[in-house]
This record gives C-alpha cells, structure tokens and sequence, in this order.
C-alpha cells in the first residue's frame, strides 16, 4: 500500500508523461471489475487530484481482488456440486433394490431407439439402462442449468439456462440443434448478465444490477405441438430473428410450485 | 395420429418434471419451454447414443444392439461419468433378475416385451423371491398404460430424494 502510494507521488512529480501512464493504469482496472462478478461493489470514476486518486486505486484493487475471490468460490462451488452429484449417483446405485420400477416408462425408450431405422432388435437390458442413464442426464443437465439460472439472480429455469449448460460443456455438443442459435450466440459471448430489457453500458451494471422497475411478465412462448423434422427446422428458423424473450417474474408473484402432472400430461 | 406419433418421440412430461425437481432447491420454478426443451433433449441423448451403439453392433455383424454396447457407446461419446455408474447398476440389476443365461433366453424369445418378470424364470432361486417382494406393482407388463402407473407409483414411493446440493447455500438472491 504505502510503495504504491509513493510510486504514484513520484509519478505525478514527474513529467506528464507519467500521469498518463498512471491514468492508463487506473483505466486498465476499471472496466475488468464490473464485468467479473456481479456482486463486485461499484467504484466512483477516478478524479485528478491526489488523495481520492490514491484511494481510488487501493479501492480498485481492493474490488478487483474481490471479483476474482468470488468468481473462484463461485466456480470451486460449481465444481463441488457435480463431484457431489455423481458421488450420490454411485451411491444411490449401491443402494438400489427395486428394478422393477423405472422413473420412465421402458416402452417409450424402446420406441425412441426403434426410431432409428437402421436399429433391429434391442436386448431387454438396453432400455433398463437408458431408463437410469436418462435420468442421470436429466439430472445433470437440470443442475448445470440451475447454475447459470442463479448466476443470473433468477428462481426460474429457462431455457437460455439449458443453452448455456449445453454451451459450457462439449459433450453436449450433440444438443446445439435443439437451442436457437440466438440463445447460443448470446451465450458464447461469455459475459454472466441478467436477462433484463433495459439495456445498460458494462460500467453502469453494478449500478443497476436490480431494475429498479421489474418488466412486465409477457405470455411465455408456448409451442402448440411438437414438431417433427422439417418443421422443426422452420420453427426453430422463425424463432431466430426473435429478441430474447425478458422472463423476470414480480417478487410477489404467487407461487406454483408444481403443475397438475396429469394435466401436463395432457398438453403433451 | 400426428398427436400420438408426437408425443411418442419424448419422455412424458410428468416424469420428466419430477426427475428435476430431485435436483432443484424447493423454491425453484421451472418455465413452461425449460420442461419441453429437457424432453427433446432426453430423446436426442437416446437416438445420440442408440446410433453409436448400434453402428458397433453393425460392425462386429450382431443383430441385437445390448447394453454392453450401450455402455460401450457412452464411453466413446464423453459420458464416462455415465458408464462406470451404469455397469454397477447393470451388474446389480442381473443379480436382482436372475442368471444372464435365462436373461438371454428371455430377451431372444420374447423380444417385443419391455421388462422381464420374476414369473417367466423357471429357476429362478427363493433368495431373488425376497428381493422381487420389495416393489412388485407390474403384473401386466404388456400394458402401456401400466407402464405409466408405474411411473407415477415408483416416483410417489420408489425413489427419495437423497441428494441436497443447496443444503450448505446461504445466500439468499431475493
């Protein structure tokens, strides 16, 4: 603290040649901490003169250390999670007594794999398998989903999360198909924002992190029907040109925590 | 028809939603697209690794795609998390449902059928009854329908929700 304080005096008795040079050091710091972590707290614009200078760098250095700490806790926990989550799945596997009954139906799997043309008999073990490996990948695409859902401040899991999980990670490559490419575009630009309308410049996000006014919710864009092939081309194709849809929900908002499974079934 | 063909090329959506809903602290929502989104997911994941499997089966001049070659087909597509818990569960799973010579006779001369049943193995030993006595719920294994209840029964009691990622979460967003 105290040297850097000295080398700054001494650079600012020097030639203007070095107070540009500490200005671009000021600069070169600014902009990382907004764009690291989002709790990172906001910093006032450097000034000329030279206290608020000293204490605008120490301040800097201070959030940026800060950004960096959380953005390593955040990834250590991330990681903590899945080694987690597949050191229960061996358990959960050891603890197994019940073959009988599956989480999903083992007719509908061997319909799914008989889809392929070129597959001709399937042994009765296959779809036992695929019914626990299904739900293992359920699983695991949900929770790396949910990952980037709290990243955003968000209690609701989109579909924009399963893009970004789906992005994160290469052996997923097998799914781009099923995101628009919007969503992957918007993804792959490896910046963690909220998925809010109002646009903000990058130094004003710790600022207004929190709109102070939350969107109003529109009609979330249901699909009637799946569709098949070619359509499903032309659908995902008109979907393109679409903004990404803001989905913030009011904080008062009254919970539904889980939908009549019948009348899902229904819809599907 | 378009309907029904539809809906038979995904998992169905309630079971879909509750295998989520393991995973995700109780607060959490899940939007309308999320839930269709994991269902065309789920399936691509099945026809992904059906067709690597299948080509191995192509390859080596068998008929029968097995879960050897599933489990084989895992490995070479980057889900080796996958296997390694799956052959432990394969292995169990022979255990439970009696010896693998009957499981081939069985899978060979009725192909069409979805799950074995402890009553189509003449040899099978008393100590494999106990274990069938834990969950016995499909006596008509030929129903679809059936299949379904299954479903929704084993998710009510069949599996408990042993895993809390969020338990040692903090931090509140709201």
């Amino acid at each position: 603290m105290d040297k850097s304080e000295q080398t700054q005096q001494q650079h600012q008795h020097g030639m203007g040649v070095a107070t540009g040079a500490s200005q671009m050091a000021y600069s070169s710091h600014y902009p990382t901490a907004p764009m690291v972590a989002s709790g990172t707290p906001a910093v006032a614009v450097p000034s000329p003169t030279q206290a608020p200078a000293a204490f605008s760098s120490s301040a800097h250095q201070l959030a940026y250390q800060q950004a960096q700490h959380f953005h390593h806790q955040q990834q250590q926990h991330q990681q903590q999670q899945l080694q987690m989550f597949w050191s229960n799945q061996m358990q959960e596997i050891e603890q197994t007594i019940d073959f009988k009954n599956h989480s999903l139906p083992l007719a509908r799997i061997k319909k799914i794999m008989k889809a392929d043309e070129d597959v001709r008999m399937i042994s009765a073990e296959a779809p036992v398998i695929f019914a626990k490996a299904c739900e293992m990948f359920i699983l695991e695409l949900t929770l790396r989903s949910w990952i980037h859902t709290e990243e955003n401040k968000r209690r609701t899991l989109q579909k924009n999360d399963i893009a970004a999980a789906i992005s994160r990670n290469d052996v997923f490559d097998f799914l781009v198909d099923i995101i628009p490419r919007d969503e992957l575009k918007e993804e792959g630009l490896g910046i963690t924002k909220a998925t809010i309308p109002l646009v903000n410049s990058p130094a004003d996000m710790p600022y207004y992190y929190v709109p102070p006014q939350h969107p109003v919710v529109g009609p979330p864009g249901m699909i009637m029907g799946k569709p098949v092939g070619a359509e499903q081309a032309t659908l995902y194709s008109t979907q393109q040109p679409r903004p990404p849809m803001a989905f913030m929900p009011w904080p008062h908002t009254q919970p539904q925590q889980q939908q009549p499974p019948q009348h899902q079934q229904t819809d599907s | 028809m378009a309907g029904v063909r539809e809906q038979d090329q995904y998992m169905p959506i309630a079971n879909v939603i509750r295998i989520m809903r393991r995973i995700l602290p109780a607060h959490a929502k899940i939007s309308d697209d999320a839930k269709e989104t994991i269902q065309e997911c789920v399936s691509e994941y099945i026809s992904f690794i059906t067709a690597e499997a299948n080509e191995r089966c192509q390859r080596e001049q068998r008929k029968t795609v097995t879960a050897e070659d599933v489990l084989w087909a895992m490995e070479k597509l980057g889900f080796d998390n996958y296997a390694h818990p799956l052959s432990l569960y394969l292995h169990r799973y022979r255990k439970t449902e009696g010896e693998p010579a009957s499981a081939r006779r069985a899978s060979a001369s009725a192909s069409p059928s979805m799950q074995m049943h402890p009553r189509t193995h003449p040899h099978s030993h008393p100590p494999n009854y106990s274990h069938h006595g834990f969950g016995m719920f499909d006596f008509d294994p030929s129903s679809q329908g059936f299949y379904r209840d299954d479903a929704s029964s084993s998710g009510s009691g069949g599996f408990v929700a042993s895993f809390d990622p969020y338990a040692n979460i903090k931090r509140d967003p709201l």
